[in-house]
């Protein structure tokens, strides 16, 4: 016996608030009445996202996706679709007739059929979680190195040069500089010895979309280089990786070995007359490195350590040759794009910005992951569709992009579409694609200190308006979270973020006080609170709280002194008790202990 | 296989694409595919990975069933995740499926050929190389649209060397 | 000046000499040494400067200037807590707090057995599985403060 069909019920947080329970309870009993227990399984589910249109059931193997369905509207899905094989209209997402037509008419214009309720459309994830990475076999099955293939025998350099140009490919890495220009500028370079080198030193802390790439998919990077290689005319290739990855650097190196024995890589490329050799390079823990100059200084040996632009790496690079540097999102988006041609690839996307960007989606989000959306999608779609909103129902706060270069971006300007110039407009960046998102209880003034400390440690030292400032902005910073901001304090803030960000020599130090500057222009009371008030309204700066007994609620149980690890809760029994403020050491087992509500915090 | 032609590749992608519109991979129907990034292993893919392996094997499933590792399905508060293939099913990508849930998996599934409660996730995105693996009428638009990139590029080119 | 304590292992004497004409060779070079013996003792850069005939300074001062390279010796067990954003957020400094705590050291001191030291580390890129810990190549996801010395029991034997 085999069942006919699979209804799938959602079972997340959000669709059972809105009754998903009794609808697949429904949906059992009249399976039952209507005589067809063998035929169809209904089957609860984890959250689908999409939690606005909620209750979500799904029908397999017919895919249909219905929303907002009602305890009630079981009684027609097992009668239409399990009885007549109906799709039941009025429910679905996609509610046209025409959906496959509509696919077919994209197709035959060479552009990307856009119209998926899941919001995420995947190039550079093309094949994480399909394929497995450790078989070169599976990449080729998948039309892998076709594009390879067609640069080498059906295309000039400059035809290449042009598509990518065409296309629109703004650099992943967070600058968004055109793919195509920099490929331009370096194959027109002079010189006969030219590198490519791909930046894999994601430094951001809370962004892993390399890092997933690589070890999903790192034949998708290797073929990129090789194109990448013939049309600037570059013989030698470098990854750049940091060695905290060593689960992609392991990944890479049998995708290395194996291309070479296919002759992917290598002297005489599939008979072209090409060579391409490409050589894996660790890094060693500099958030720095991730600045192109930096990172090539690293790569020759030396302290990473940036140097003024111009000369641009395009034609004073490694080792002072003509150099292409590309970030592993961007050189995973070029197979696709020579492959599926620019006009497919500016289907996609908005105008300036085309094609697709990868978020690591994480903080008090509920559905956190790796998404890949096409740009102009909104903040709050992947926030509250695709991420499936704020964690245990808290209030959202902000959401940073651009890590410790960016900024924090409110509520009210979560219906922009993600583009380089509006995330720049709001006051943060696109960043590498990291994108944190913040509850009520994250305060401001926290984070800009952990980003701030972060900068302390990773400024190389090299300049004095990066290196003194940084310490100065954490000092401040780290006093306010500790009760002793000064009043002036604020504008201090404010003068030394505009003297790093307009003096700096690289970009760590002229975006390191983004995050606080971005937070002081959002949240100006907040920081107000803690110079004035020494409070701390999100409760995570530890020095500011206050554990308090009330003591009409208080019965003397004595748990939470029973509990206190200092031992400074006292009382008799059955009478209220007292915490000795200046013995707390302010760790809330208390305030967890008592079953009476009779612990505050504030 | 050593070094290819251009020939040889063209060849060698042809027979492994059959071999997925076949449905077989390696020779066996049922795929199940695990998960096995940083996230995937940190969560402990590997456990479950070697329990499911046990109870295909105990269940006598070892010549029906290919299991294989994957990157990261971008799933991953819900990790380790595993995805099953397997005719007369759909596909579906499970979540949370710890080594505790191997013997389900085996059991309910691929035995028993039904649907595991609480771990089915949705797959994040549609699959642009799908064409591929649909088969037939996909990869003739696949050729037709390389076909039509193709008299783009060359368009392109001349206009790049009018430019020049 | 002699110095006859830093006998390489053959295997990593043939890396070096494989290495040695590569240019920009001397972050790959480091890596191999540090994972031969956790750290970079000072007389094994002094025996790599007098291989590969670049001066020691210059060696210390790419070693000093990565966060990666150790120049003491980490505990047998190195315990890394993720300070990265996400784990931050989800309190990884009271993790950092609690195991420096139980073990009873500061910043990269070593417990007296030499079985522990704690590494703060940079995104470990788990941020799905806030807070993290690792110990060796184990990974603890979602950790609760009170899991702590359980963990460190564990890796005691």
């Amino acid at each position: 016996m085999a069942y006919k069909n699979f209804i799938l019920v959602c079972g997340g947080t959000g669709c059972e608030s809105c009754r998903s329970e009794e609808i697949y309870k429904n949906l059992m009993m009249e399976a039952e009445i209507q005589g067809l227990k063998e035929e169809v399984q209904v089957v609860r589910t984890g959250c689908f996202g999409f939690c606005e249109k909620g209750p979500i059931v799904k029908v397999l193997p017919q895919e249909s996706f219905y929303v907002e369905v009602k305890p009630e509207d079981a009684r027609e899905i097992i009668a239409e679709q399990v009885v007549k094989g109906r799709e039941v209209k009025r429910l679905l997402y996609d509610k046209g007739d025409g959906a496959a037509a509509a696919a077919a008419a994209a197709a035959a214009e060479g552009k990307a059929d856009l119209r998926s309720y899941q919001k995420q459309y995947r190039i550079v994830l093309r094949n994480c979680g399909v394929i497995d990475p450790e078989n070169i076999d599976e990449y080729i099955a998948r039309e892998g190195y076709e594009a390879l293939e067609k640069a080498l025998f059906e295309m000039k350099s400059a035809d290449v040069i042009a598509e990518l140009k065409a296309s629109g490919l703004r650099g992943r890495g967070g600058a968004g500089f055109p793919t195509g220009m920099k490929w331009e500028f370096t194959r027109a370079a002079p010189g006969t010895v030219k590198y490519v080198i791909c930046n894999a030193d994601e430094g951001d802390p809370g962004a892993y979309m390399d890092r997933a790439t690589i070890e999903g998919d790192p034949h998708s990077v290797i073929e990129a280089m090789a194109i990448c290689g013939y049309t600037v005319g570059a013989t030698k290739g470098y990854v750049y990786i940091r060695a905290e990855y060593p689960l992609a650097i392991e990944r890479l190196r049998i995708a290395i070995r194996q291309a070479e024995e296919y002759g992917l890589l290598g002297k005489d490329i599939l008979g072209s007359g090409v060579d391409f050799d490409l050589e894996i390079r660790l890094g060693a823990g500099a958030f720095v490195c991730g600045e192109e100059t930096a990172l090539m200084r690293s790569l020759e040996g030396n302290r990473g350590m940036p140097v003024p632009k111009p000369p641009f790496p395009a034609t004073s690079g490694l080792w002072k040759k003509p150099t292409v540097i590309n970030n592993v999102e961007t050189f995973a988006n070029v197979p696709m794009v020579i492959l599926r041609g620019s006009k497919w690839f500016t289907s996609i996307g908005t105008e300036k910005s085309p094609g697709t960007k990868v978020f690591a989606l994480t903080g008090k989000i509920n559905n956190s992951g790796l998404v890949e959306v096409p740009m102009g999608t909104t903040l709050r779609e992947i926030i509250f569709d695709i991420g499936g909103g704020i964690r245990n129902n808290r209030k959202f706060k902000g959401v940073q992009t651009g890590g410790p270069s960016g900024g924090i971006i409110v509520e009210k300007d979560l219906d922009a579409p993600i583009s380089y110039e509006s995330l720049t407009a709001l006051g943060s960046m696109m960043g590498s694609g990291g994108m944190i998102v913040m509850d009520e209880d994250d305060c401001v003034v926290d984070v800009s200190k952990f980003y701030m400390e972060f900068c302390v440690d990773e400024s190389c030292g090299k300049c004095a308006p990066c290196r003194i400032g940084t310490n100065q902005m954490h000092s401040i910073l780290d006093r306010m979270t500790k009760g002793s901001g000064e009043p002036s304090d604020l504008a201090k803030l404010e003068k030394i973020g505009q003297a790093m960000t307009k003096a700096s020599l690289c970009m760590l130090g002229g975006s390191a006080a983004n995050p606080t500057l971005s937070t002081i222009r959002h949240f100006r009371e907040e920081y107000e609170e803690h110079i004035r008030d020494h409070k701390c309204r999100a409760g995570s700066c530890k020095t500011l709280l206050r554990f308090s007994i009330i003591p009409e609620k208080c019965i003397g149980c004595g748990l939470c002194a029973k509990r206190c690890p200092v031992q400074c809760i006292a009382g008799e029994k059955k009478v209220a008790h007292v915490i000795d403020q200046a013995k707390c050491i302010k760790c809330g087992e208390c305030q967890k202990s008592c079953k009476f509500g009779a612990v505050v915090k504030s | 296989m050593g070094k290819m032609t251009l020939t040889q590749l063209r060849k060698h992608r042809e027979q492994k694409q059959d071999d997925v519109a076949r449905g077989k991979v390696e020779g066996k129907a049922i795929q199940v595919i695990i998960g096995m990034g940083t996230c995937g292993i940190a969560a402990g893919a590997r456990k479950t990975y070697d329990e499911i392996l046990r109870h295909v094997e105990e269940h006598g499933l070892a010549s029906q069933v290919l299991i294989r590792q994957t990157g990261c399905m971008g799933l991953c508060t819900v990790e380790p995740t595993v995805e099953v293939v397997m005719p007369g099913l759909p596909s579906v990508i499970y979540g949370k499926m710890t080594a505790d849930s191997a013997k389900d998996l085996v059991l309910k599934h691929l035995v028993g050929k039904r649907l595991l409660n609480n771990h089915i996730f949705d797959r994040p995105a549609v699959d642009i190389i799908g064409a591929a693996s649909h088969g037939g009428a996909a990869s003739v638009g696949a050729t037709s649209n390389s076909g039509a990139a193709s008299v783009g590029a060359t368009s392109n080119s001349a206009a790049a060397k009018g430019n020049d | 000046m002699e110095n006859k304590e830093a006998g390489f292992s053959p295997e990593l004497t043939a890396f070096i000499l494989e290495w040695k004409d590569k240019p920009g060779n001397l972050i790959m070079l480091l890596h191999r040494i540090q994972e031969e013996y956790g750290f970079i003792p000072r007389s094994a850069a002094e025996t790599l400067a007098r291989m590969i005939d670049l001066p020691l300074a210059k060696i210390y001062g790419v070693v000093t200037f990565y966060h990666f390279f150790k120049t003491s010796k980490p505990g047998k067990n190195r315990i890394a807590i993720c300070l990265g954003t996400a784990c931050y957020l989800k309190g990884s400094q009271d993790l950092i707090d609690e195991a420096r705590d139980l073990l009873n050291i500061e910043g990269d001191e070593v417990t007296d057995d030499g079985l522990f030291s704690i590494d703060a580390v940079r995104c470990i890129g788990c941020c799905g599985l806030a807070p993290v810990l690792q110990v060796g190549n184990e990974v603890f996801g979602k950790v609760q403060k009170d899991q702590i010395a359980e963990i460190i029991a564990k890796f005691r034997t």
